[in-house]
């Protein structure tokens, strides 16, 4: 009995883990697991990064593992911590991720010649941030109009970084300042200190404004303006209280002589977008669309099919999930962005934290994903614009959500195929002759 | 590791290399990632050699990675899950009540795996609360975390965990709560101006005692205004929250879940880092694991140094204050007291020795013998209801284990400290007739 029991813990363990399982692996203060084909020695490797969520167990790392490419998913030094995040040193992770596999430090991936970057959603700043900062160096996020600067000295210096070989942006943000602050706060709150008093005019909640609590709300192009640039005013009036206290921080003028707790009520969930499915509707130009039977019609324009939102006020009015608590450091360095309306007015070089400014400064291979069925299919239009790459690339995958996970409430489908297609796309994108 | 010894000598026979306990042939070279749900995750530490003990090992902090932490345990012949709660590096974001809920995910892992028939849990640090708390629930059921003293209730969707079989604390903390009334500078006078304080009180004030360049001395009369002035603070503290969480669930303010809670100066007011001479030893002679590795009953003497450098921070809201919410400040930080020494263990859920009460598994107590938890330590030891109980202190150690090079009095006195320790609770876990 007890032999066949050591045998059967011998044996359970040898098979157990014989697989090629997700290795853990610490990269200084950053996290990472490692994902391996069970066969083959890829040659490209992929580094996938948000900003605050666990991306150790994306979809992504598993989908891409299994199409033959080594993935390393990596959760930053400020995961699950908004407040913490100093947005420029971030990067620091991003090149622990790229030396980790091209140096082969962890012994499993010893043929990796090419390193590309999976910038999926708050991903997408960051990793053309690193890039923007490898390919043109500190100069580009020392620029003095920026509203924080990165450091070129010290430990948090971003000197020297290694330059990735491509990017695949996956609905990536247009900055986490545009959609998490600008975009999402309520412009109707006049009192900070009371975020619960709303003026009526710019109360996107309010059904004589077109809010429609059971469907698909319906604004005038007049409170569409005011409301935008609502957001900008409340946004830039916001970064002018931070700047002020980080001066009577400096100046010792104030309770603490190196930050400050700053706390923003209603700014997260009042997207007009949400609300009203008009804005920020599609492409403004024919593009890709990858349907639902694989093939792909650039023939058209593409419109979202996403379906409004409209319990986003319940979330607009709490404290967690509509309030955001951050620092006076954090704001500045994430959450703040200078702008005179949300959608079309924003100085994209005011923030670090700004794809459409990074794609700008950026030479590799770039691959814009969007969502079918969700709202960055202008801004990924956009960022495909701006790229400065000549090898690049923009497809709007059909009917899929944010999660990369097919809408099956939304017109048009059945979009079944559509996450299979997308992750088939990208390998291929990734293994044409030549690009790598 | 009964059954593990008896495995060992099968294999030993069929001709696979497997050294002894402590071989690096068992090394593990690279944990396996797992996701356990609800933001919880973990990295699962195995020999290479596929076979291990029957008891596997669950090693979890609430906000700390421990994602590192099993190769001790691998090289030494166990499986180990070492796991991330969904709070890790957000004090900011706990529930308390319902951070168990990871541990559950935790041990139900370790014991879906082929082999295992017990499961360990071992708590350093702020792991001991969670591990005591997850235990005290699993034995008692979850009226045990609700009542009208408690203040905050847990909720009915902690009935039903299952048990573990033993638990190994390593330095733990007291308690959040504890430490959180421990580490509040009394002399704030203003909430929302922590910079105004009262000087009389200030334990930065050379005149009450403050030595910045060593250990400082306060007069027992100052110790014991500053300690009880703590728990006024804390007192203070508690009141406000629950009047503004009233509030707020009432609609009388801007929200109705939840706001900000910011304690300033709430981490810089460790008396007893200043002046040793608080918390510094055993009250009864007890075990010391010496550098050497054996093991001699004595009073147990911290050798830890003076951190007068805390009072660098004391300005500052980096490291100086604490940011939490109404709800995780009561949930957490907040303690009942009439000083920092007298407290009312069961006001919270989150009190090491409150939880060693109703706890009835086999325990051990391992304490860092160059840092400041020795007599909390003690303390748990005493007041722990498990018949089968240990405790040691780690000669030389530092919080949780490393040696305390700074402390030492010639070069590598205290250099075999994290590994004594650990082939200590390795030795207590393979204990013949423990599990």
């Amino acid at each position: 009995m007890v032999l066949l029991w050591g045998l059967m813990l011998a044996l359970a363990g040898s098979q157990s883990f014989a697989q090629n399982f997700p290795t853990y692996h610490q990269l200084g203060p950053a996290k990472a697991t490692l994902w391996r084909p069970t066969s083959g020695t890829p040659t490209i490797g992929i580094v996938v990064m948000h900003r605050t969520s666990n991306f150790l167990n994306l979809g992504a790392c598993s989908q891409m593992r299994d199409r033959g490419f080594v993935v390393l998913c990596m959760n930053t030094r400020f995961d699950n911590n908004e407040a913490e995040v100093i947005f420029e040193q971030m990067a620091l992770d991003v090149r622990a991720g790229i030396n980790f596999l091209r140096q082969n430090q962890s012994g499993l991936t010893p043929g990796i010649t090419k390193v590309v970057l999976w910038g999926y959603s708050g991903g997408g700043p960051t990793m053309s941030f690193y890039q923007a900062v490898a390919e043109v160096g500190v100069g580009f996020c020392q620029d003095p109009q920026k509203l924080t600067q990165c450091e070129s000295t010290g430990s948090t210096s971003l000197v020297g970084l290694p330059k990735a070989d491509g990017i695949i942006f996956v609905d990536a943000h247009p900055g986490n300042p545009i959609i998490g602050m600008l975009r999402s706060n309520n412009p109707a709150v006049h009192n900070e200190n009371h975020p619960e008093n709303l003026r009526a005019r710019l109360n996107p909640y309010d059904p004589a404004n077109g809010y429609n609590p059971n469907g698909l709300s319906t604004y005038s192009d007049a409170f569409k303006k005011r409301y935008f640039e609502g957001q900008s005013d409340r946004l830039n009036k916001l970064t002018a209280e931070a700047l002020d206290i980080q001066f009577h921080i400096d100046q010792g003028a104030y309770p603490y002589p190196d930050n400050a707790p700053f706390v923003i009520g209603r700014s997260t969930a009042s997207k007009l977008f949400v609300l009203d499915t008009s804005i920020l509707h599609g492409t403004q130009k024919p593009r890709k669309l990858l349907k639902n039977d694989a093939t792909i019609d650039d023939t058209h324009i593409v419109d979202s099919v996403r379906l409004p939102d409209p319990t986003i006020a319940q979330t607009d009015e709490s404290f967690d999930g509509g309030a955001r608590l951050l620092t006076v450091k954090s704001f500045l360095s994430t959450n703040a962005i200078r702008s005179t309306n949300s959608i079309d007015g924003i100085d994209y070089c005011s923030s670090n934290n700004s794809t459409v400014c990074n794609v700008r400064q950026i030479t590799v291979p770039v691959l814009f994903n969007a969502m079918g069925a969700y709202y960055f299919i202008r801004d990924n239009e956009i960022h495909f614009e701006e790229a400065k790459s000549v090898d690049k690339d923009f497809v709007v995958i059909a009917g899929l959500v944010h999660g990369i996970t097919p809408c099956n409430a939304c017109p048009g489908g059945p979009y079944n195929n559509s996450q299979k297609n997308f992750y088939d796309y990208v390998a291929d994108w990734l293994n044409k002759p030549g690009r790598f | 590791m009964k059954v593990a010894k008896l495995s060992l000598s099968i294999l030993l026979i069929l001709g696979v290399v497997v050294a002894a306990t402590a071989s690096l042939s068992f090394a593990q070279s690279n944990p396996r990632y797992i996701n356990l749900g609800s933001g919880a995750v973990g990295a699962l530490y195995t020999p290479d050699s596929g076979a291990y003990s029957h008891i596997g090992i669950v090693v979890g902090h609430p906000t700390s990675n421990s994602l590192g932490c099993g190769t001790g345990w691998a090289t030494r012949g166990f499986l180990a899950l070492c796991f991330n709660t969904r709070y890790v590096a957000n004090e900011t974001a706990i529930s308390w009540e319902t951070i168990i809920l990871d541990v559950r995910s935790a041990v139900n892992f370790v014991k879906g795996q082929a082999g295992i028939t017990k499961v360990v849990l071992v708590g350093a640090s702020g792991g001991g609360p969670l591990m005591t708390t997850y235990q005290a629930v699993a034995q008692n059921g979850s009226a045990y975390c609700q009542g009208p003293n408690k203040l905050v209730e847990c909720g009915n969707n902690v009935a039903g965990l299952p048990r573990a079989d033993g638990i190994i604390l390593n330095d733990s903390i007291p308690g959040y709560g504890i430490n959180g009334l421990r580490f509040l500078d009394p002399s704030v006078l203003n909430e929302a101006h922590p910079e105004l304080i009262n000087s009389n009180l200030d334990p930065y004030n050379l005149n009450n005692g403050f030595n910045p360049a060593g250990t400082s001395n306060y007069s027992d009369n100052f110790k014991q205004r500053y300690h009880r002035t703590q728990a006024d603070r804390m007192d203070k503290l508690i009141d406000t929250a629950q009047r503004r969480l009233r509030r707020a669930e009432e609609g009388r303010d801007s929200y109705t879940d939840d706001d900000v809670f910011v304690i300033g100066k709430g981490e810089t007011g460790p008396l007893f880092r200043l002046d040793l001479s608080i918390a510094h030893s055993t009250i009864k002679p007890q075990k010391l694991l010496k550098n050497d590795g054996s093991v001699v009953i004595q009073i147990v003497e911290s050798v830890r140094l003076a951190a007068p450098s805390v009072g660098d921070l004391s300005d500052l809201f980096d490291g100086g204050a604490r940011l939490l919410t109404l709800r995780s400040f009561l949930s957490v930080r907040a303690i009942r007291a009439k000083t920092a020494y007298d407290f009312d263990m069961s006001s919270n859920n989150n009190s090491t020795g409150y939880h060693l009460q109703h706890i009835s598994v086999p325990l051990l107590l391992v304490s860092s013998g160059a840092h400041y938890f020795i007599r909390d330590n003690e303390t748990h030891y005493e007041l722990a209801a498990s018949t089968d109980k240990d405790f040691v202190v780690t000669e030389g150690a530092s919080h949780t284990g490393p040696p305390c090079v700074p402390c030492e009095q010639f070069p590598g006195q205290y250099a075999n400290s994290a590994i004594n320790q650990m082939n200590y609770m390795v030795n207590w876990v393979n204990q013949p007739g423990r599990f």
